[in-house]
């Protein structure tokens, strides 16, 4: 409702002094800057508008923080299935979407799009020794992102950009229950062509609130603490539960 | 209702585990084992990381294990000493637990450790348990009183161990070593499989240490409590991985579980409980080792460091 409201008025905005071309030819904003995970967090909408010079393409890519993840293979050992081999990844986007104005293979060509980080095939994925063979590594990137498109957290096919006129643009993005907290980046490219004309960037934060930060905070800061205040809750539980059965 | 856990940074149906838990809680009530071999698989089935499941199921046992352990204490069922000698063993093991549970996520293969451990315990345990009671059960009636005093002798090796004690509540005189080292090993397992061992620790009490059988179950629950509460400290303190919201679910459950099976426990015979206990923990093994075994749809797995 709120992002409703949003657009109404930039709609409105836009009806009444109309952009000039050339002087700023991408304008884009978010509907909410931070996303909130509380104790009842199931997943987020991201809503991000923004105004294009008309005719023009627009990519818009999100990126979540940045750690080194290990990808593991299992192989067979004395008939079980363990993990064997492992490599990791350095800096590898945590969370990962992106949407097109228009379909991924009409969309500038393919190593443009990969210079600009458009598109999961675009990512740079760097194994931290280069000991290994190159189709080793690519195998091992194929599965690192089946396993985080599993869980959510790389999208299976870009989503759309969504022309509400000639220049007012809307994009809605989904963040689910398991999104990992930190700052985001948010990038939106105008494309003429297959060049990249202007690019703005965005920042997101996505981080836990209110109650389940105080637990997080504390159980950090104060680690004992937290323990005794877990084991003090389970001792009064146990002698509650044995009162109440009346076992003694 | 899907409730995010602030720990493990993830969200779960909270229905989904209070019922786990008030099943395991129901067992408990009737079989009277902790459960937490039922929990801990199940809730790293669930997409739980293994490290806070099993930090959080540490304080659950705490919970069911002074909930036990007051009813026997009142009886003074409770050999406080060789306990405590135990206690000291488990201490230790818990501290290598934690240690052995780092490295093996370190290396890659807790998932696989885990599984394993649960294979070997339950698998043996279980089938333990159904050749026992399948013989009680076609011979019913020969013995079923069995001697308070237990005359089993401890093997010469045992003997020549030094640090003698004497447990007079128990009426045992040996080394500390015999009780402290199945502490030990209790607190290996508590540490890295987030079980109480009980299942473990009452035979080897019974036929390693020949203590009495009306003292067993009380004994082992004074020693898993401080056990289980020492893990809990150290899984919060070293690994970050206790999740108190997760805890609760899993206690309120457990609690109000235990209240149901133990009021049901009375229209069910011992020797009927221990077979369909037998029966569920194969299975659990069953289902356990299948998964070692058949090849898994997806080879990979990643893990951010």
């Amino acid at each position: 409702m709120l992002s409703g409201l949003f657009l109404l008025l930039s709609c409105l905005i836009m009806a009444v002094a109309p952009v000039r071309a050339g002087a700023e030819s991408l304008t884009v904003d978010l509907a909410k800057d931070h996303v909130d995970i509380t104790t009842g967090f199931t997943g987020a909408e991201l809503v991000l508008f923004g105004m294009a010079e008309e005719g023009a393409d627009v990519a818009v890519v999100i990126r979540g923080p940045r750690k080194d993840v290990i990808v593991r293979q299992k192989g067979r050992f004395l008939g079980a299935w363990l993990n064997r081999e492992g490599m990791t990844f350095e800096d590898v986007p945590l969370f990962y979407d992106y949407a097109l104005s228009r379909p991924e293979d009409e969309f500038m060509d393919e190593a443009s799009r990969h210079n600009h980080e458009i598109g999961l095939s675009g990512l740079p994925f760097k194994p931290q020794s280069g000991r290994y063979h190159k189709e080793m590594v690519e195998e091992f990137e194929k599965a690192l992102i089946r396993n985080r498109q599993a869980i959510g957290l790389f999208p299976q096919e870009p989503r759309t950009v969504s022309f509400l006129n000639s220049q007012l643009f809307k994009v809605v993005m989904h963040v689910p229950a398991n999104v990992p907290t930190g700052t985001y980046e948010i990038q939106t490219f105008l494309v003429k062509g297959k060049d990249v004309k202007e690019v703005r960037t965005t920042k997101l934060t996505v981080a836990q609130v209110g109650f389940s930060a105080g637990v997080y905070k504390f159980s950090h800061s104060y680690a004992f603490s937290y323990a005794l205040l877990c084991l003090s809750f389970a001792v009064f539980a146990g002698w509650f539960s044995n009162r109440a059965s009346g076992r003694g | 209702m899907q409730i995010y856990l602030p720990i493990a940074e993830m969200a779960v149906s909270a229905e989904t585990i209070f019922l786990l838990s008030a099943f395991v809680g129901f067992l408990s009530g009737v079989f009277g084992v902790g459960g937490g071999f039922l929990t801990t698989p199940f809730l790293i089935f669930t997409g739980i990381p293994p490290a806070v499941a099993v930090g959080s199921q540490a304080s659950q046992l705490v919970a069911s294990g002074v909930s036990g352990v007051l009813g026997h204490l009142r009886r003074g069922n409770v050999d406080i000493k060789i306990g405590t000698v135990m206690l000291a063993g488990g201490m230790i093991g818990s501290f290598f637990g934690i240690m052995i549970f780092k490295l093996l996520q370190y290396l890659g293969q807790i998932d696989f450790a885990l599984s394993f451990l649960y294979v070997v315990l339950l698998g043996s345990v279980g089938s333990l348990m159904i050749v026992e009671s399948l013989g009680t059960l076609f011979k019913r009636r020969k013995k079923n009183v069995r001697s308070e005093f237990n005359v089993q002798r401890v093997s010469p090796w045992m003997a020549r161990l030094p640090y003698k004690m004497r447990f007079p509540r128990s009426k045992l005189y040996m080394s500390a070593l015999i009780p402290g080292g199945i502490g030990f090993v209790g607190g290996l397992l508590t540490a890295i499989m987030g079980i109480g061992g009980g299942f473990l620790l009452v035979p080897a009490m019974i036929y390693i240490l020949g203590m009495p059988i009306l003292l067993v179950a009380g004994t082992s629950l004074y020693q898993i409590i401080f056990v289980t509460a020492l893990a809990t400290i150290m899984h919060a303190v070293f690994n970050n991985t206790v999740d108190i919201m997760l805890a609760s679910i899993l206690i309120c459950g457990s609690v109000i579980g235990t209240q149901i099976g133990v009021s049901f426990a009375r229209f069910i015979k011992p020797l009927h409980a221990r077979i369909i206990l037998a029966i569920l923990i194969m299975v659990v093994c069953i289902q356990l080792g299948s998964q070692l075994f058949i090849r898994p749809a997806e080879l990979f797995s990643t893990a951010v460091l």
